[in-house]
């Protein structure tokens, strides 16, 4: 059972911590099943007048205007056919029906699916390996658990608060179960990007000898390094090291130093995601034969990818491909090794801070996504693979899967000290909450990454201390850049999959409207300021995105601009979308200045006001 | 281990200066920590990238140590230094206000900060913008000095007007005050001292007549206010404006007592006239008088400093004039009499000895020589005259148009009969009533109808049915009018006039032109008659047009119609007089009428003067002239305005010329004698007057430059400093003010401001940080109008605001601004001596403008600064290549590394070898910039020396000549044998001492000022490697 409690949405995760932290406010723990949820929101039916009907409304108002239909925004329940839903092509999406969760739900990160499109902006072909898994049936995917708590946290939380409305019904009364036309569109889409494999860029076939002999030399130079002085040096530089889902991004940053110096790590061509300069795919190669990864494509090499959202997700232990005998872990920590090594073997030798730049490391700070953060599971796998592939990166020039496995096996998830994992958000923030005119009190943070929608509701607050955030609430889905192609190609309209966008944002802001948690920041209500609306990742740049990053502030976050923070100009020569670096460079900071942060599950619920007494004591009462 | 308040700073970022707090060291992971405060705020970081130092860094040991900051951060030195230091070569109003940048409208600035008397006449042409003008010396001395109390005495139509442009354009909230009002005021402020900003119209204040006599009863508000004037022990105003000043030029007028009242209590005085500059003319000297009495009181002494002028003035021009050599300038300065009023000796001195050693012929050196020069001359720096034709703005195209036609059969019966009764009844009586005659032979060509409604009614002559006809209840009609009545008494003569208005018929064909062709055009129509105004208003509207009307009659506030025309959409028509539209604003519109013609042509320029001025955005305007043909006006245009060139060209200097010819030109058009033939001959005959004037007025005029100085020196200094690399950009203030107020009130917060188009901001003080700056505005800035003063939030523009009108809830915050002096004020406490002084090295593309090689160059700036007279710091620049081959002259040295900083060039960190190679070029640079530093403090010396005795000379001569003034009250009151007066003379005894006391009181602080004057140590600000690369 436990298994099957593993949550593998992060948006998942989340909800269920909140979840529990609110039994633990209200009822002791009692490993209730996943039902549970709805009813033990925390927050008593009767005291839990959330005003989300409006928002909900909103949303309706201009689904139904999106798709021509006046009516639809007056009543919701008189959408017909199919509940009003349009693909692009104007046809009736009976969404009830496809949102059916298929009887095995299956977890993207743990097995891709049949592509449903051309990957874009191929820049080689695909190996046959990756073709094959590309190609591969549903039906030989591996069985899912029946109860994954991917859909049925998911389910659980949404339908938890989108329903609380209608919960707040009078004792005894039967909660309607009926979902919104919304929710069916969210559930709609989430369960195609979900089945379909999420677009994979074309991997290499194979890299220039140059490329690959340099690439190699840096793994030596940088293992040997690594060997010789494994402890930090205080002078040294720090390096940002963003491991995402489809890239790699690393950031140089020599702290305390004249005109703040700062780099991002070039990539070869041959390696680079989406043609970014300074995005390094997040695969990694691994030739059967000699049992040995690699940076690099060789003959008999397969790429191995997708390995990431796996291992937060808990399948750490889990084959990539049945085929080949390498887990999610074994992978992750062969890659994070190697690019250890090769980064301080490659910044050895181009030394891009110049005079200035320390000439070892003074500590490698990872990010992981902040629900993942809270979630001691997730961050206990995430901290083993980092300290097995700190031990490996030691001692990597031939690196085998053997080696690896050893390590991993060996690895307690202590990390020395020199090697820091921090919160994205605080990443992400970093530059952002140093400058004097940025915002304090409530934020929404909303990330739309090539995969991934992430949405986050904190404030940032100063005190004797510095700059702290307080998240409240967050949520990540599949419904990044790549996940709207997904769609588009599963001809589901544009609408519908921006409907979807205000769903998920909906879900974590009604999360931080809740009398428990921070109705007076965020509540349009009961708030005294708008809540500053920060965008971040590539992805903000799609029409849907946009146009859903746009619409936010308003009656619902108030009239404050959106901000985009961005990453300092000198940290990249060559022409590029540098936002995409943003993390990376977030994370290049030194100990003191990484912004300190209070998780969800931190975060003490409010006394609920009505507590039986009265609030005013009247003369009778004297 | 650092000790708790050590000075330290990293040692890898040497410019980043902070002191070791209070709080423990902290222990992470084997690292230690500490706390430190920054200027910008605290901080935690590692102690091991620490290091301290002493209280004062030394950039040539960074130097030698490659110690290197990043080029920002002697961006930010400079910048601060710009906000905290008296910069000579900065012009504090510049940016500070929400108007456009003229150049030439800061020369009032400099020059009134220049001028010994402290008073300045600005003599612009009409339609410069004295009143900006006037607004920026406010906002100068506002900026300089704290100046709190304002007073400006206008005619009544422009109080509104100068209340509104105070409010839009420079943010001071005045209040239009009367004789009462005022005299509050002034009472008020000596108990509380708030300052005020009160405008007045003349009438209001002017004393009455025998208010000083004391035989005289009089009394009332404006006596009560004369009298606090003139007793007043000090001065009341620290700033006192008075607009339209040539109605003061009469002396033996009560409005010239009420100049010379407040004059008297004011540190300050700005006199806004476009008086042409005539020296010879006592009218201008009356004017002057009033400004520095104790320069121009006597004439023997006006006469005496033009003679001392002249040598000046000579040699001004011959240094200006690239044909004259420098030796020959040269012998003029040598001849210069060091004269017994201006006193220019030190400074004469040191010109001389520069020219000895030798002067370089070069326009850069001609300038400069030029402009000491102008300094020593005090006419020059008294009188501010600018022309239209000097101001390069100012290239709006006049494009005048007739339209002509023929009377109808019953127009010209009615226009003969009209006019032949004139010309009889002027025959019939004196022809000094001739403003009368020509009044109404101009009424009939404005209007037939009009005309003859107007006389038919008042005459009671003619009855209407309608009974719309105010006239006919008014004052008994005129003789005139009486005989003009008796030709106006026919209702079916008047309907045949009106039905057939050929006139008004034109009119409606060119507007219907004008509506269909750009129909975004507002148009005014001028006339001078309210009956035509009246007429014309009935008629257009009922033929759909949308009508305002502004003129003397108009009830309410004239500039509340100005406003509302401006606001109106496209093909609005304004209906007004000249006396409607006097001294207001409509350079909005570019098209304008003329439905009659004033005989006078400087009315018909007051006309033009309002669309024709600075803020004009149309290349050119359209001026409509309606004709009729066979008329007196016709002959009035062709043979005066079409032959003298009026209309197409503004009348500038002439217009004063004009006045006597007009008064004989009226003469003669309505002049009976005379037959038409006779009558063109006479106005040929005073229009070759007039020509011959206008050729003396030109050559007066090229006389006059010397002696007034147009200040082509001063308009270079004011482009100097407006050149972008010397402004701070509005990023750079908000950078500057945000950082050091967020970074040391925790709770402060910028934000930026939602809901609005441009970068707006709202500010919220902290409590701490609210509190300390209202003790900073109530000990520095008490006067300077901020909502903060009242608001918890406000939203904020950093620089200026773009367009006011717009967004007018949007407060400015230039670097004069409270806030940002305070946070200067701030980060100076925060810095104490532990300012940074930044060695850095960067690159950037060379530029042809430089003037420069390629190269590696050394640049080094110092800051020096004089307490004097006029406190001064200077930044000084000094650069040469490395190894000395090209040195750069400190404007391009300047140039170069401000323009460069600009560009946020990234750190080019040398290796040490490469800071230690250029060790010996900054030595000499070090060496050059000593001798500079020299040179700078004897000549501020010179000036300062010379502007005290200067002082000193005219407060002697004031003394004496109160002295001799009292003697002859004295006189008066104790032979005039009565009693009532014998008493008075302990009270001019008393007053007289109490004056006294106060010159001597002015004679102290100036030999204070004399002694103060002294050197601080300069200071090296940083040194930059900057290297030249050649342009890919």
């Amino acid at each position: 059972m436990a298994k099957d409690r593993r949550p593998t949405s992060l948006a998942d995760q989340l909800r269920g911590l909140q979840a529990a932290m609110h039994e633990n406010a209200q009822a002791p723990r009692n490993g209730a099943g996943a039902g549970r949820h709805q009813s033990s929101g925390s927050v008593p039916e009767s005291r839990a007048p959330i005003d989300v009907s409006d928002m909900e409304q909103q949303m309706l108002a201009r689904h139904a205007f999106n798709c021509g239909d006046s009516e639809a925004g007056r009543s919701p329940r008189g959408l017909a056919p199919g509940n009003g839903i349009v693909d692009r092509r104007g046809r009736a999406v009976e969404v009830s029906k496809k949102s059916r969760p298929p009887k095995r739900e299956i977890d993207p990160s743990r097995v891709p699916a049949r592509p449903s499109r051309t990957p874009p902006a191929l820049v080689g072909d695909l190996t046959p390996a990756a073709r094959a898994r590309l190609q591969r049936d549903e039906a030989s995917l591996p069985p899912v658990p029946p109860s994954s708590p991917v859909t049925n946290h998911a389910d659980e939380a949404s339908r938890s608060t989108v329903s609380a409305p209608h919960s707040a019904a009078a004792p005894g009364e039967v909660p309607k179960s009926r979902k919104s036309p919304v929710e069916e569109a969210f559930d709609h889409i989430r369960d195609v990007v979900k089945r379909s494999t999420p677009a994979i860029e074309a991997r290499a076939i194979s890299v220039r000898t140059a490329v690959s002999r340099e690439i190699g030399d840096h793994i030596a130079t940088g293992s040997r390094l690594l060997a010789e002085r494994p402890e930090r040096d205080e002078s040294g530089y720090l390096v940002g090291f963003d491991f995402g889902t489809s890239s790699l991004k690393v950031v140089f940053h020599q702290p305390y130093a004249a005109d703040d110096p700062v780099a991002a790590m070039e990539v070869p061509k041959e390696l680079r995601s989406r043609d970014h300069p300074y995005l390094w795919q997040t695969v990694i190669w691994f030739d059967p034969d000699s049992q040995r990864f690699s940076l690099v494509p060789s003959n008999n090499a397969t790429p191995l990818d997708g390995f990431k959202t796996g291992i937060i997700a808990g399948y750490d232990g889990e084959r990539i491909r049945p085929e080949v005998p390498v887990t999610r872990a074994d992978a992750a920590v062969a890659f994070i090794a190697l690019h250890m090594a090769h980064l301080t073997g490659w910044y050895a030798e181009a030394r891009p801070l110049g005079p200035a730049g320390g000439s070892h490391f003074l500590s490698f700070n990872f990010g992981i996504p902040t629900a993942a953060h809270d979630d001691a599971a997730s961050f206990g796998i995430f901290r083993r693979i980092l300290s097995a592939a700190r031990v490996v990166a030691a001692d990597c020039t031939n690196l085998s899967l053997d080696k690896v496995r050893q390590a991993y096996r060996a690895s307690s998830g202590e990390l020395p000290p020199g090697y820091i994992v921090v919160p994205e958000l605080c990443a992400a923030l970093a530059g952002y909450a140093k400058l004097p005119t940025s915002y304090r009190r409530s934020h929404v943070l909303v990330d739309v990454g090539a995969s991934t929608l992430d949405i986050v509701a904190f404030n940032l607050n100063d005190d004797d201390e510095g700059t702290n955030i307080a998240a409240f609430s967050a949520g990540v889905e599949l419904l990044g850049a790549a996940a709207l192609d997904t769609a588009r190609e599963a001809e589901i309209d544009d609408n519908v999959f921006r409907s979807a966008c205000d769903h998920q944002f909906n879900l974590v802001y009604k999360r931080a409207c809740l009398p428990t948690v921070a109705p007076g920041c965020f509540r349009p209500s009961l708030r005294r300021e708008p809540v500053q609306l920060v965008t971040t990742g590539g992805g903000c740049a799609t029409e849907v995105h946009a146009a859903f990053v746009d619409s936010m502030p308003g009656r619902i976050l108030g009239d404050r601009k959106a901000y985009r923070p961005k990453p300092p100009k000198h940290m990249t020569r060559k022409r590029c979308d540098s936002g995409r670096l943003l993390l990376a460079y977030g994370l290049a900071q030194d100990e003191p200045d990484i912004l300190r942060i209070k998780l969800p599950s931190q975060i003490e619920p409010l006394p609920l006001a009505d507590d039986g007494f009265p609030s005013m004591i009247g003369k009778d009462q004297v | 281990m650092f000790s708790a308040g050590e000075l330290v700073r990293f040692k890898n970022d040497p410019s980043t200066v902070g002191t070791v707090g209070r709080e423990p060291a902290e222990e992470v992971h084997g690292r230690t920590f500490l706390w430190i405060d920054f200027p910008t705020g605290r901080r935690k970081v590692p102690s091991a990238q620490l290091e301290a130092i002493l209280a004062v860094a030394d950039p040539f040991e960074d130097l030698k140590f490659g110690k290197l900051s990043a080029p920002g951060d002697l961006r930010r030195v400079i910048t601060h230094l710009r906000m905290t230091g008296r910069l000579a070569d900065m012009i504090y109003s510049l940016g500070a206000t929400n108007t456009e940048f003229h150049a030439y409208q800061f020369k009032p600035v400099l020059k009134l900060l220049n001028s010994p008397s402290r008073g300045l006449l600005i003599a612009d042409e009409v339609g410069l913008g004295k009143t900006i003008e006037a607004g920026l010396v406010w906002t100068e001395l506002v900026a300089r000095f704290d100046c709190r109390r304002l007073l400006i005495i206008c005619p009544k139509p422009l109080c509104e007007k100068w209340r509104d442009e105070l409010r839009s354009k420079f943010n001071v909230l005045a209040q239009i005050k009367d004789a009462k009002g005022l005299l509050q005021t002034l009472k008020d402020d000596s108990e509380h001292r708030e300052g005020f900003a009160v405008i007045a119209s003349m009438p209001s204040l002017r004393p009455p007549k025998g208010w000083s006599d004391p035989d005289e009863d009089v009394s009332g508000p404006r006596a009560d206010l004369a009298e606090y004037l003139a007793e007043a022990g000090d001065d009341l105003f620290d700033l006192v404006v008075i607009d339209e000043a040539h109605h003061l030029r009469n002396t033996d007028t009560m409005n010239h007592q009420l100049g010379q009242l407040v004059t008297d209590v004011a540190d300050y005085s700005l006199f806004l006239s476009a008086t042409p500059i005539n020296l010879r003319a006592n009218d201008l000297r009356a004017l002057l008088k009033l400004i520095d009495p104790d320069t121009f009181e006597r004439e023997w002494l006006f006469d005496m400093l033009q003679e001392e002028n002249a040598p000046y003035v000579a040699a001004w021009e011959a240094a200006r004039n690239p044909k004259v050599p420098m030796a020959s300038v040269a012998a003029l300065v040598a001849d210069l009499p060091e004269g017994q009023v201006l006193k220019t000796g030190s400074r004469l001195e040191r010109l001389r000895e520069e020219f000895a050693k030798g002067v370089e012929d070069s326009p850069a050196n001609r300038i400069k020589i030029a402009a000491r020069l102008e300094e020593m001359s005090l006419l020059g720096s008294i009188i501010n005259r600018t022309r239209r034709r000097d101001v390069a703005e100012f290239k709006v195209e006049r494009r005048p148009q007739t339209a002509r036609w023929e009377m109808t059969e019953a127009e010209r019966d009615f226009y003969d009969e009209a006019t032949a009764r004139i010309e009889a009844y002027a025959y019939r009586h004196d022809i000094n009533e001739r403003f009368l005659l020509a009044q109404t032979q101009r009424l009939l060509a404005s209007s037939l109808p009009a005309a003859y409604r107007h006389w038919g009614t008042r005459s009671g002559q003619l009855t209407l049915d309608e009974d719309d006809d105010a006239g006919s209840s008014g004052p008994i009609p005129g003789p005139l009018t009486e005989a003009l009545g008796e030709i106006c008494d026919d209702p079916v003569r008047l309907r045949t006039l009106e039905a057939n208005d050929t006139k008004f018929e034109r009119l409606a064909e060119w507007l219907r032109r004008i509506r269909m062709e750009t129909p975004d055009e507002k148009i005014i129509i001028f006339s001078s008659f309210r009956k035509s105004i009246a007429h014309l208003e009935q008629k257009l509207r009922a033929k759909g047009f949308e009508v305002l009307e502004l003129h003397g009659g108009v009830a309410g506030d004239r500039q509340s119609i100005v406003n509302m025309f401006g606001d109106a959409p496209g093909g609005t028509i304004l209906l007004t007089s000249e006396v409607g539209g006097e001294g207001l604003d409509l350079q909005f519109c570019r098209i304008l009428f003329n439905w009659d013609l004033p005989w006078n042509p400087m009315k018909v320029e007051q006309r033009i003067g309002r669309i024709d001025r600075i803020g004009q955005q149309s290349q050119s305007i359209d001026i409509i002239n309606l004709i009729s043909k066979d008329t007196i006006e016709e002959q009035v245009y062709d043979r005066l305005y079409e032959r003298l060139g009026i209309i197409r060209t503004a009348l500038g200097d002439f217009e004063p010329i004009l006045g006597d010819i007009i008064r004989d030109i009226e003469i003669a058009l309505v002049n009976p004698e005379l037959t038409v033939e006779q009558r063109a001959i006479e106005l040929d005959r005073s229009v070759l007057a007039a020509e011959q004037r206008k050729a003396e007025a030109e050559q007066l005029e090229r006389e006059a430059p010397g002696l007034v100085a147009h200040g082509d020196s001063i308009l270079q200094r004011i482009n100097d400093a407006q050149a972008p690399h010397k402004r701070l950009t509005a990023a750079d203030l908000r950078d500057y003010v945000s950082g050091i107020l967020a970074g040391s009130y925790r709770g402060t917060r910028i934000d930026r401001a939602a809901n609005i188009e441009i970068e707006a901001y709202d500010i919220r003080l902290s409590a701490a940080a609210a509190a300390e700056f209202n003790q900073f505005r109530n000990n520095n800035a008490r006067r300077y109008p901020t909502k903060f003063a009242r608001e918890t939030v406000v939203r904020s523009i950093f620089g200026s605001n773009p367009n006011p009108s717009r967004f007018r809830g949007v407060e400015a915050i230039p670097m004069t601004h409270p806030l940002s002096r305070f946070s200067a004020q701030m980060l100076d406490r925060k810095q104490g001596s532990s300012l940074a002084r930044p060695v850095t090295a960067f690159q950037i593309p060379v530029t042809e403008e430089w003037g420069v090689p390629a190269g590696r160059y050394a640049i080094a700036i110092e800051r020096w600064s004089v307490e004097g007279i006029v406190p001064v710091d200077k930044l000084a620049f000094v650069g040469a290549a490395l190894g000395g081959q090209v040195a750069l002259s400190e404007e391009v040295a300047e140039q170069i590394l401000l323009e460069a900083l600009s560009e946020e060039p990234r750190l080019n960190l040398l290796p040490p070898d490469e800071c230690l190679a250029a060790m010996p070029t900054f030595e000499e640079l070090a060496q050059s910039l000593k001798e500079a530093r020299s040179d700078f403090e004897s000549a501020e010396a010179a000036r300062h020396y010379d502007l005290v005795d200067t002082q000193r000379s005219l407060i002697e001569e004031h003394a004496r000549r109160e002295q001799e003034r009292a003697e002859t009250q004295i006189r008066e009151h104790r032979y005039s044998g009565s009693a009532k007066r014998q008493q008075l003379v302990y009270a001019v005894q008393g007053k007289f001492e109490k004056l006294m006391a106060r010159l001597n009181l002015k004679l102290d602080a100036i030999q204070r000022r004399e002694e103060s004057f002294s050197y601080d140590e300069p200071k090296l600000v940083g040194l930059a490697i900057v290297d030249l690369m050649e342009q890919a």
